[in-house]
């Protein structure tokens, strides 16, 4: 055991881990420390020896550590890297997906080879050939994979002039700072990290990268950029550039419900995701049926999401769980829903509330500091204050809208979300591909 | 994988001939050249120097050629005397290839360096470790690496000018040594291609039969090809476990991997064959799977695994790289597949079944045409500066 360290905080410690990083990567940490301990124990040294300050930094913030690089002489395409915790399917949609599109679509504009950097585990390339041809992306150079993993120090990186990296969280920008030159560095920035963690170290340096001035961020949604904004982040203010996500027709559209089937209410589940409000949700959910304005006769609830545990709400119903979904169960279920309820206690609009309007939905979620209208994006989009009644008689305004179909269809029709990808990055590519 | 019931050839080195037989092969013709590689190997030397000698000593005409070794010095002045051209392959400087240039050039004859790899430029060095997986930890493996570089360099800046296998390459050579650089293209010899037609034509008389099963074949000649066959290790795992039809065969000195023990018997493990009867295997699996790492280093690397599958009627997929982009045409006479569509490229080449025989004919005409000796020698001559 670590002496000092109580078995709660250690917990919790590898809580916000596994929240951040993943289960395959908490797995493969609790080896290596195992692993450690029992070297140490038959080298004889146990845990008595003392360690210099950068020594525990090191090991408590082992994600941190540098991208290990070497130069290569400049030839040939020029690269653009993304650098990023792993590709494998359960974490390529959301943020992952976008900065993959991103970076893919910033490759072609440079005619420049994409280079996949993961830090965890090993990329399964045919994710990436998924989703870049679910969205129609063809790239103009083969991609390169590298498996750079924060725990092994004999991978190595070969960086030459003209190389782009996009990191796609605060640690993976940390990590990629000492290691190539700032100019270089495209941070993708998709919410606000810092709200990932307590008042704690984790929160300090979070906002130290943050608050880097030398290099560029890229800020999904308007929101979010003017959040920090609003938030004292003058360097973002300053040299950040921000988009809007794209919701292709492709993926996301409306599915043929058969007529007899009961209407449909999709509740976005994730308990482990404290962001998600798990439990609110569940709260709001109840009440909403004790007031019938979810009747169970009328309704299928899903609760759609990861390590849901079982529930029965009022009455004794039983909602249906949809976990681990791929990416094609996932949009065919919100093709078919008429009402959901998505929250997110951050200032971004999180995709789920996005993907379902973008699907035909009626979707409520809740306010959060400057969110709090997203009819810009649908008018089918309710959003109310964070507080059970509020949410409830959003709820109830949502049954009542999904169904007045005319009005829905109306709404829908109109809906401000971009839905091409290539048009929801040009500006932003056009202008990184003059100036990089 | 293909009914393939011809019988194995029994091997031995054709290049092992004594010292006075290779002078005798030198002196049949009016202008003649001498190949000098450090020793004899089943690869390079094959290749960029037996190949060679072979194409130019077939026709009875004025050029002669002929191959020999440090392990020949002791005669080196008579072979001086006779060559009127020196090729040296891939060999490093040393106080001998030295003084054999300085022979040549003393009695005003010309002197080429042939290279088949980016290995030259010392400042690829560390690239050319990664990409092999060298441990980068033990610094014998850099003293060797810098040290093999660099003496293939500065044999590479002693020569007249420099030959190899393409453009891509070619632009390297020049680059780095300012010589003038010609290309001839890796090609297959007449025992090689005669051992292949013939296989071939028994497959074809057979209407390509093959049994209910789809092979897929790694074929590796070294074990520095670790990382480029990992490319393809996810695809694999994936169509093995959709299609039990599917099975792997690896032959050379690669492993298979641990993550596809789990498949049993449907993963397969041959050693290294000889060049010859490695067509036979080569021929029985339906496709030769070629996937390179993208970098300079292996955009280089020649087009040999291709058209030693097409004159077999093997379907290759393989890397985009320089020289594979150039000859396949994807969907025509094989496959390309970047490194993310593994998976999607080979289903879709599995689902193609019926334009298999097509494409393999197209393969083996267009290999058979462009890699055979009999079209190599013109190229070669050209190259030689002997036209």
């Amino acid at each position: 055991m670590q002496r000092g360290l109580p078995m709660f905080d250690r917990a919790y410690r590898a809580y916000c881990y596994w929240r951040t990083h993943g289960t395959s990567a908490l797995q493969q940490i609790v080896y290596r420390k195992l692993a450690r301990k029992l070297q140490a124990s038959s080298n004889g040294d146990g845990n008595e020896s003392e360690k210099s300050a950068a020594q525990l930094c090191r090991v408590r913030f082992e994600a941190l550590a540098p991208l290990l690089t070497y130069s290569i002489p400049a030839s040939g395409l020029r690269r653009v890297s993304i650098v990023t915790d792993s590709v494998a399917s359960g974490s390529l949609f959301g943020g992952v997906g976008t900065a993959l599109i991103f970076s893919a679509l910033l490759a072609n504009e440079l005619n420049a080879q994409l280079r996949i950097i993961t830090r965890t585990e090993r990329a399964e390339p045919q994710n990436i050939d998924h989703i870049l041809s679910l969205y129609g992306v063809k790239l103009k150079h083969e991609v390169q994979f590298k498996f750079a993993a924060f725990f092994d120090k004999k991978y190595e990186v070969d960086i030459k002039e003209g190389d782009v990296f996009v990191t796609t969280s605060w640690w993976t920008t940390a990590a990629t700072l000492p290691s190539v030159p700032s100019k270089s560095i495209i941070y993708l920035l998709q919410e606000d990290e810092r709200m990932f963690y307590p008042f704690g170290d984790d929160r300090v340096k979070c906002e130290e990268t943050l608050r880097n001035s030398d290099i560029r961020f890229l800020i999904n949604t308007k929101l979010l950029f003017d959040h920090f904004a609003d938030d004292g982040l003058s360097n973002i203010a300053a040299k950040g550039a921000w988009f809007e996500p794209a919701f292709p027709n492709a993926i996301f559209r409306p599915r043929e419900r058969s007529v007899s089937q009961k209407k449909r209410f999709f509740f976005y589940a994730r308990p482990n995701n404290a962001r998600n409000l798990f439990y609110f949700g569940i709260e709001v959910i109840e009440r909403a049926i004790a007031e019938k304005i979810l009747d169970p006769a009328e309704w299928e609830i899903c609760l759609v999401g990861k390590d849901i545990p079982a529930v029965v709400f009022d009455g004794g119903y039983v909602p249906q769980k949809f976990e681990n979904l791929t990416w094609s169960q996932y949009a065919d279920l919100a093709g078919t829903v008429d009402v959901a309820l998505s929250l997110m206690s951050t200032p971004h609009p999180s995709y789920p509330p996005l993907d379902l309007a973008a699907s035909g939905a009626v979707v409520v979620t809740n306010r959060f500091g400057n969110k709090t209208d997203l009819s810009g994006y649908s008018h089918n989009l309710i959003c109310a204050d964070l507080k059970r009644d509020a949410l409830v008689e959003a709820l109830q305004s949502a049954v009542t809208l999904a169904s007045n179909l005319q009005l829905r269809e109306q709404n829908y029709r109109s809906n401000g979300l971009a839905t091409d990808w290539r048009q929801a990055f040009a500006g932003i590519i056009r202008q990184l591909s003059e100036e990089m | 994988m293909f009914k393939v019931d011809i019988s194995p050839k029994a091997y031995s080195d054709p290049w092992n001939l004594p010292l006075r037989e290779r002078m005798k092969m030198l002196t049949q013709g009016k202008r003649r050249v001498a190949y000098f590689y450090e020793e004899p190997n089943n690869s390079t030397f094959r290749y960029r120097a037996y190949n060679m000698a072979q194409v130019l000593n077939d026709e009875s005409g004025d050029v002669s050629a002929s191959y020999f070794f440090l392990c020949d010095w002791s005669r080196i002045d008579e072979i001086v005397e006779l060559a009127d051209l020196l090729v040296i392959c891939r060999s490093r400087y040393s106080h001998r290839i030295n003084q054999l240039v300085m022979k040549f050039r003393m009695r005003g004859k010309r002197i080429l360096f042939d290279v088949d790899d980016l290995v030259f430029d010392q400042s690829y060095a560390h690239l050319i470790m990664n990409t092999l997986d060298e441990d980068l930890g033990d610094p014998a493996r850099w003293d060797y690496w810098f040290s093999y570089i660099g003496r293939l360099g500065a044999t590479l800046k002693m020569c007249d000018g420099a030959i190899t296998t393409n453009h891509y390459l070619a632009d390297r050579i020049a680059t780095f040594s300012g010589l003038p650089v010609s290309v001839v293209p890796n090609f297959l010899n007449r025992e090689q291609l005669d051992y292949s037609d013939a296989i071939f034509e028994h497959k074809q008389a057979s209407g390509f039969a093959r049994d209910g099963k789809i092979h897929l074949g790694y074929f590796s000649g070294s074990p520095s090809h670790k990382l480029d066959y990992a490319i393809i290790v996810p695809a694999i795992e994936a169509l093995l476990a959709k299609n039990p039809k599917i099975e792997l065969t690896v032959v050379g000195y690669i492993e298979a991997g641990a993550v596809l023990s789990k498949f049993g018997d449907r993963v397969k493990r041959q050693p290294f064959h000889d060049y010859v009867n490695l067509q036979r295997l080569i021929s029985s699996v339906e496709f030769n799977l070629m996937p390179l790492q993208s970098n300079v280093f292996t955009n280089c690397k020649s087009e040999l695994k291709y058209f030693e599958a097409a004159v077999v009627g093997g379907i290759s997929v393989a890397s985009p790289s320089y020289t594979y982009a150039g000859v396949i045409q994807d969907g025509e006479n094989g496959y390309l597949s970047q490194a993310q569509e593994w998976l999607s490229v080979i289903e879709r080449a599995i689902e193609d079944a019926p334009r298999w025989p097509a494409l393999i004919e197209n393969a083996r005409k267009g290999a058979r045409s462009k890699y055979g000796w009999f079209n190599q020698r013109e190229t070669i001559l050209a190259a030689l500066g002997l036209q």
